[in-house]
């Protein structure tokens, strides 16, 4: 049979499945399709999603295990605690998913049998697959900052999972007095969303501004030495919120020992620093299920093949967004939404007989410093020696023009719009 | 091609891209590198792209144009359903240099004749 393009192949669907080569798997056996699992309904598990669906529909079984019945995405939260976006603008679903054919079950994966190629879920519950995306995000490791329990996230929430966490830190900070202080603490590196705690400084100093606030303070105690984009944070800071953000690194504060969440108290080698609202951010790793299943090494993420995002622990099994080990990328909404199309683009070359072309990813992260004041990174990456490496990359400059921050604000908008319709196929 | 009909061309890029050129067409007779835009346009029209790698690379510029385009008042363009003639001009435009958004210079400085074409391929084809 002539070799089909990927376009003609979902045109045929799935009755010219029997008749479809497939080399090296023994995928499509009595006629039925080959079964693709997917594991989180986020930005790199709902755009896979929404690939496969959009360009094989009719020869896959597309299964979306997510434990939530909507999602709210991470990338943005910062401006809904900064008051600029309300909740249910960044908080979407799967409807749009299901109408392509994809079927969402709700429920949480435990483990994975890779003999048998099944997701176990918390409820007993098995689901075959041929092809399996595991795309979890990340767990946050609450032991990492001495003192801090899970049972503490409802004193000084971490927010660093959207949901109920975002709007726990928003309701503490509006109840803020002018006088307050908040002291954040944010991850060791690798984490979510390199600027993200910077952002949310930003934004947090943003809405006590907007009160009118001249004695309110925000304290930043970093484990890390230096931040993403973090010229740009400090001359922001400087210009809009003049005196009210301190960032002080371990060189100063010589590491954190221990936070007291019901004291309200963050103690160091240097200081003790009190704050009425203490936004504790811990260490991260890949979602529970990774290391369950065995696919994850000693940093706590997945180890990938650059090429495909194929999990070196298992060629059925592929791992995309905050979860994997992705070279020079950030773990971004952006990277991992980029990370889907190259492991869609794999996983249709080993279902159907669709090309693979080579592996070619983008990322661009923009973070909001003020109303209208934008700032943004990005580049390129391609494998090169079994690493995905930046190959572009641009940031934005200091001392620009307000015209520039402020057209990137309303292009960060208009992507916004564009990356969710592509994630969850609205 | 003559300066009056690539003037022309340009004039007609306009009607499509407007809010993106303005401000940059009228360097159009003063930009030294506009030539080099002319010369790598008139290259990669001859290449006759490859939609299916088109379509693998657009994955990329639906994170931002939108899978099915962006809305009228988006500072973001729509994109699907160019001419493939101005979808080559406006990316090598960007590659040169001669247009200037960090995301759109860097997304194109990675991109060669083959992958210009086979883009302009896939979304020339596209509904609009």
């Amino acid at each position: 049979m002539a070799k089909l393009t990927r376009r003609q192949f979902t045109l045929l669907g799935a009755t010219a499945l029997a008749n479809v080569a497939l080399p090296s798997f023994s995928f499509a056996q009595n006629g039925e399709k080959p079964k693709v699992v997917i594991i989180g309904g986020g930005a790199g598990g709902g755009t896979i999603a929404h690939q496969l669906a959009r360009d094989a529909g009719d020869a896959l079984e597309i299964t979306l295990i997510d434990q939530d019945e909507e999602y709210t995405t991470c990338f943005f939260s910062n401006l809904y605690i900064g008051g600029l976006r309300s909740f249910e603008s960044i908080t979407h679903n799967w409807d749009a998913l299901t109408r392509l054919g994809v079927k969402k079950v709700t429920g949480t994966a435990t483990g994975i049998d890779k003999t048998a190629r099944t997701v176990q879920l918390a409820d007993g519950s098995t689901h075959a697959y041929d092809m399996l995306v595991v795309a979890p995000g990340i767990d946050l490791i609450y032991d990492s900052v001495p003192g801090y329990t899970e049972a503490d996230v409802e004193i000084a929430p971490h927010a660093w999972k959207a949901g109920p966490q975002t709007k726990l830190l928003k309701e503490k900070l509006d109840a803020l007095k002018d006088g307050d202080q908040i002291v954040m603490v944010p991850p060791p590196n690798p984490y979510r969303c390199p600027p993200g705690p910077y952002e949310r400084v930003s934004m947090m100093a943003h809405v006590l501004k907007e009160k009118g606030f001249t004695e309110a303070k925000i304290i930043i105690l970093d484990p890390k030495p230096k931040f993403s984009k973090q010229g740009l944070f400090s001359e922001g800071w400087e210009k809009e919120y003049p005196g009210m953000i301190e960032w002080i690194g371990p060189d100063i504060h010589g590491g954190i020992k221990n936070v007291d969440a019901k004291a309200g108290t963050v103690e160091t080698d240097f200081d003790t620093f009190q704050g009425a609202l203490l936004n504790i951010v811990p260490a991260q790793k890949a979602g529970e299920i990774a290391s369950a299943a065995g696919l994850t090494d000693d940093s706590g993420y997945c180890p990938i093949d650059a090429e495909s995002m194929r999990s070196t622990m298992d060629e059925n099994i592929f791992v995309i967004g905050d979860a994997s080990i992705a070279g020079d990328m950030p773990k971004s909404g952006f990277s991992a939404n980029s990370q889907a199309k190259v492991a869609a683009n794999a996983i249709l070359a080993d279902l159907t007989d669709a090309r693979k072309f080579p592996a070619r990813y983008a990322n661009t992260c923009w973070s909001l410093i003020a109303t209208q004041n934008d700032v943004k990174v990005g580049a390129q990456y391609e494998p090169n020696d079994g690493k995905i490496t930046s190959t572009a990359s641009f940031i934005s400059q200091t001392g620009e023009e307000p015209a520039i921050r402020a057209a990137n604000y309303e292009e960060s908008v208009a992507w916004y719009e564009a990356i969710t319709k592509d994630i969850f196929g609205t | 091609m003559t300066k009056s009909h690539s003037l022309h061309r340009l004039a007609h890029s306009f009607c499509f891209i407007a809010p993106m050129l303005l401000g940059t067409a009228a360097m159009a007779e003063t930009n030294p590198s506009y030539e080099e835009v002319e010369r790598a346009v008139e290259t990669i029209i001859q290449i006759e792209g490859d939609t299916d790698y088109g379509e693998y690379l657009s994955g990329e510029c639906v994170a931002c144009h939108a899978p099915a385009g962006t809305a009228k008042d988006s500072p973001i363009p729509s994109i699907a359903g160019w001419r493939r003639e101005d979808l080559i001009r406006a990316m090598v435009e960007y590659r040169t240099g001669y247009r200037e958004n960090p995301v759109m210079t860097t997304a194109m400085a990675t991109k060669g004749d083959e992958e210009i074409a086979s883009l302009a391929a896939w979304y020339s084809e596209q509904g609009q």
